[in-house]
């Protein structure tokens, strides 16, 4: 036996190899899909909203665009976990209207407390006092910052996921307007089986129209603040039916075919282009690292045999 | 020897099942007794609340068995593991005990894997539900016509058990009284209870509740949502195709090399000592996270 190998007996080293493997695995499948693993409760929001107390004193911790931002986001991603702890700092809030920029700082001081508590008691451990005080003040400021990158991920993930759907809702929306309900009506139910961004602008924009709003600017306002795009040509059909009286129905489908035409088209597009890439980065990176790993096995047998 | 007297054993139980059963077609009183008895107990546990509860997992993850039935494939499965345990040497209760902690750790594997298939499969259904319930409207029929006549006409167009199961739950619904697109929701939240409202079978049961304003205009605009998800559909199964080569090389690529690595080690004593030491072994750990990550890499690059 080798001075550098383990007295482990080799069964018991093969399996935990093995499980050592598969729980990394388990935990890189993890932190790639996400999920709703953890759902604070009502102590968490009670963190939230005292942490958002003491935030509320420092400066750092605010952003300036925080009053138009915020709102638009939790809109958007409503099952991201920073928006799931505003949520749960919402539930235990007195205060009604919630502030959300109070606790969106709250939330910034909770996840800046908890990256730079572990990181500290690490770097204090195995660097010089100096050294852990500069990876503390970093990983604060990383903490910090995650929920804002978080959450605008988690935006533009459904920003696009909106895109793609979107010939779904206005398929919807023209079956809700041939069957005579009224648009304000018709957005609100629609918005019941949309993705989020869809939803989003849909109910705002009819809580503008039920408050006298011209159906088409509420529309087209609402369009651009939560990114659909394909939302606009509904706004201009509003407004010839309005003008014109043409019925609103057989418009939104002709809208919603030439929507799903244009997504089937850019969706084949996209996947003729990722393709090439995908076997690039098989045959440039996967083959020879898995390659390399066999060799290497192989020239520390030999080594390791006395053959070399 | 061991490994010989457990397999005649096993060989034993089925020899007599077999019979059993054969008995019992061949003489529908004959054997009534004991299956009887068997059945009254598998019954007993189908009504019991584990059964219920496993009923429920098996429907969400659409294996159609009865619970006690995959009960019994459970044991069916843990007698040849637990005999090729015994015959590698292991004690006859410890063989026992490791083989139904490894079955059962599947089967429940299995079915969380499985879990979202329940949703899976409505929604695959979701167009021929749509295009059952709108022939009833396009002929002026009420909700509950339509309902009752796409239950009742579910299994001549085989429409398969998850179809029948929503509409024979919302025909009942119907016909003790209740409202039809309430009826028609119930039963897809029974059968789904994580139902997406984006679904489309959610999008299927907010179209057919129009029909209380316009059953005509219904009746077209579920015609349309039919074509409009099998269109979605259609073009997930092209996209599919055009990056199947490299979804799947993604994969077999790193399983191949595995595969190797695995030969290597088990030929080569000296290789496998090398590997689970310093320095090969991390460097073997970080190439593994490296190639399963771009593995998933590529096939979420490709995927979306």
């Amino acid at each position: 036996m080798t001075p550098t190998s383990l007295d482990l007996p080799i069964a018991m080293r093969v399996g935990s190899v093995v499980c050592g493997t598969l729980l990394m695995l388990a935990a890189l499948r993890l932190a790639v899909r996400g999920g709703r693993w953890f759902t604070p409760g009502t102590l968490g929001g009670r963190v939230v909203v005292n942490s958002a107390r003491i935030a509320a004193r420092l400066t750092p911790l605010h952003r300036m665009r925080d009053v138009t931002s915020v709102p638009t986001r939790l809109a958007l991603a409503p099952d991201c976990w920073a928006a799931r702890w505003i949520g749960a700092g919402i539930g235990a809030d007195e205060s009604h209207p919630p502030d959300l920029r109070r606790l969106i700082a709250g939330v910034r001081l909770v996840s800046a407390a908890a990256c730079a508590a572990p990181v500290a008691l690490v770097a204090l451990a195995a660097f010089p006092a100096p050294s852990a005080v500069v990876i503390a003040a970093l990983a604060l400021a990383v903490g910090a910052t995650l929920p804002d990158l978080a959450l605008g991920a988690a935006a533009r993930k459904a920003r696009r996921a909106g895109v793609d759907d979107a010939a779904a809702s206005v398929d919807m929306l023209a079956a809700t307007a041939s069957a005579g309900l009224s648009l304000p009506e018709a957005m609100v139910l629609t918005a019941g089986h949309a993705p989020p961004a869809v939803a989003a602008a849909l109910r705002a924009a009819a809580v503008r129209r039920a408050m006298g709003e011209d159906a088409r600017t509420a529309l087209c306002s609402e369009t651009q603040r939560y990114g659909v795009a394909s939302l606009a040509d509904v706004a201009q059909a509003v407004e010839r039916q309005q003008r014109l009286g043409v019925p609103l129905g057989p418009e939104l489908h002709r809208i919603a075919e030439r929507v799903r035409a244009e997504h089937r088209t850019a969706a084949l597009r996209r996947a003729a282009r990722r393709g090439p890439l995908g076997t690039i980065a098989v045959a440039l990176l996967i083959a020879p690292l898995c390659v390399a790993v066999v060799i290497a096995c192989l020239v520390g047998g030999i080594a390791g045999g006395g053959g070399l | 020897m061991t490994l010989l007297a457990l397999c005649c054993c096993v060989g034993a139980l089925a020899l007599a099942a077999r019979d059993l059963r054969h008995a019992r077609a061949a003489t529908p009183g004959g054997g009534v007794h004991a299956l009887g008895r068997l059945q009254r107990v598998a019954a007993r546990y189908d009504r019991s609340r584990p059964g219920r509860r496993l009923a429920n997992r098996l429907w969400r993850a659409q294996v159609h068995m009865s619970p006690a039935a995959w009960r019994f494939a459970q044991a069916l499965a843990l007698a040849p593991l637990a005999t090729a345990l015994a015959g590698f040497g292991m004690d006859a209760v410890p063989a026992l005990v490791s083989a139904s902690t490894a079955v059962r750790v599947v089967s429940a594997l299995t079915l969380y894997l499985r879990r979202h298939a329940s949703g899976a499969a409505l929604d695959r259904v979701a167009p021929d539900l749509a295009r059952a319930l709108s022939t009833e409207l396009a002929a002026w029929g009420s909700g509950g016509q339509a309902v009752t006549v796409a239950a009742s006409r579910a299994s001549a167009w085989s429409a398969g058990p998850m179809a029948s199961h929503v509409l024979q739950a919302a025909a009942a619904r119907v016909v003790l009284g209740g409202d039809a697109s309430s009826s028609l929701h119930r039963a897809m939240l029974d059968s789904v209870p994580r139902l997406h409202p984006t679904a489309a079978a959610a999008r299927v049961g907010a179209v057919f509740a129009l029909h209380r304003h316009d059953s005509a205009a219904t009746a077209q605009a579920l015609d349309r949502l039919a074509a409009a998800v099998e269109a979605e559909a259609a073009l997930r199964s092209d996209v599919s195709v055009a990056v199947a080569e490299v979804r799947m090389s993604a994969v077999a690529v790193p399983l191949l090399a595995a595969a190797t690595l695995a030969l290597l080690l088990a030929t080569d004593h000296a290789a496998l000592i090398a590997a689970l030491s310093p320095p090969l072994l991390p460097l073997i750990g970080a190439a593994v996270l490296v190639v399963a990550s771009m593995s998933i890499g590529v096939r979420r690059l490709v995927s979306t």
